[in-house]
């Protein structure tokens, strides 16, 4: 409860400009500097900040390099807390947790499948840097162009309800978009938590994160009984009392009010000479 | 000697997450002082037409 109150709070300050929503308009004031750390699009009217992943491949194609402040940005936030961002700041991560309460039971994505998002992630990084589109002679924001769901669902759509001239600009690439988003949408419904598993490449870094960050998920070996009670709470199902760093958590810490034993706890890593609590070697 | 070097082992396995936070907040203040934010504001304050799929 205390989650879903975090997310729907920061998805309505990271959207709260709402004369966008009336008019049709972006913010363009001085906070469009400020790069957030999670996917939240950039065009959408009520957009108060930067997505990360939107900056980073523009800065990319404008300058052929990659951005030190975005970059930074999510190093930091990462290293701190690793996928905590997805699992209580993302609002397209809230998206998909709403969307997932329509059916209880979930079709289980192949483990082969969990790693497309990090050759999503090298590709949205690289690709702006080495493809040039050969007619134009131009790069371009790849994975903002051609997969984004959360641009098609943020801004996309309602641009285009509120400009009819941006409506004539709608070709095959938007159907294209929005045929994706469709599919998307649909796959929350029965897959937790696709977009975030399966495609997301802030998802993917943050889960590359979740081994070494400051804050950790914890467990405490003496109290715990191996029951499994938190992976049958864990919403992606993982083993949580096995493996508290896997990269697929995103530390929505349900597992920690599930355990009985108060076995499970969050915070900074804890020094035991060279293995954390839970015994698990570090290095 | 080898409690010693499983003690170190401990202290940076502690501390790497915030080694690599100072390194990833270094790279954010070179980029704020070189100028990016600018740049990720004109980029940001203009409507996105990639990130629609209008372009």
């Amino acid at each position: 409860m205390k989650r879903r109150l975090v997310q729907v709070v920061t998805a309505l300050i990271a959207n709260g400009y709402l004369p966008g929503f009336l008019n049709g308009t972006i913010y363009q004031g001085p906070w469009k500097r400020a790069c957030l750390p999670f996917l939240n699009c950039y065009s959408c009217p009520g957009a108060l900040g930067a997505c990360p992943v939107g900056a980073m491949q523009s800065l990319a194609v404008s300058s052929q390099s990659l951005s030190l402040y975005v970059g930074g940005a999510l190093l930091a936030t990462g290293a701190l807390v690793g996928r905590l961002v997805c699992g209580w700041l993302c609002p397209f991560g809230l998206l998909q947790d709403l969307m997932a309460k329509l059916q209880r039971c979930k079709i289980h994505i192949p483990l082969a499948m969990l790693k497309v998002k990090y050759v999503v992630m090298l590709l949205t990084l690289l690709l702006p840097l080495l493809w040039v589109n050969p007619v134009t002679g131009l790069s371009a924001p790849y994975f903002c162009m051609y997969i984004c769901p959360a641009g098609t669902l943020e801004a996309g759509l309602p641009l285009l309800l509120l400009n009819p001239p941006l409506r004539e600009l709608a070709g095959s690439l938007f159907l294209w978009k929005v045929g994706l988003l469709l599919v998307i949408l649909v796959a929350m419904v029965f897959v937790w938590r696709p977009f975030c598993r399966v495609l997301c490449p802030l998802g993917a870094f943050y889960g590359l994160c979740n081994r070494l960050s400051f804050y950790q998920l914890q467990i405490n070996q003496d109290n715990c009984s191996s029951c499994g009670q938190c992976g049958q709470a864990c919403p992606a199902g993982l083993p949580v009392w096995e493996e508290p760093r896997s990269s697929e958590c995103i530390r929505c810490l349900q597992c920690i009010d599930t355990c009985h034993r108060r076995a499970i706890s969050w915070g900074p890593v804890s020094v035991k000479t060279g293995r954390d609590i839970s015994g698990e070697a570090r290095l | 000697m080898g409690r010693r070097e499983s003690g170190m082992k401990g202290l940076l396995s502690r501390y790497i997450g915030v080694v690599i936070a100072v390194a990833g907040l270094l790279m954010f203040i070179f980029g704020v002082i070189s100028g990016e934010t600018d740049e990720v504001l004109r980029k940001a304050a203009t409507i996105c037409l990639e990130c629609i799929g209008l372009r």
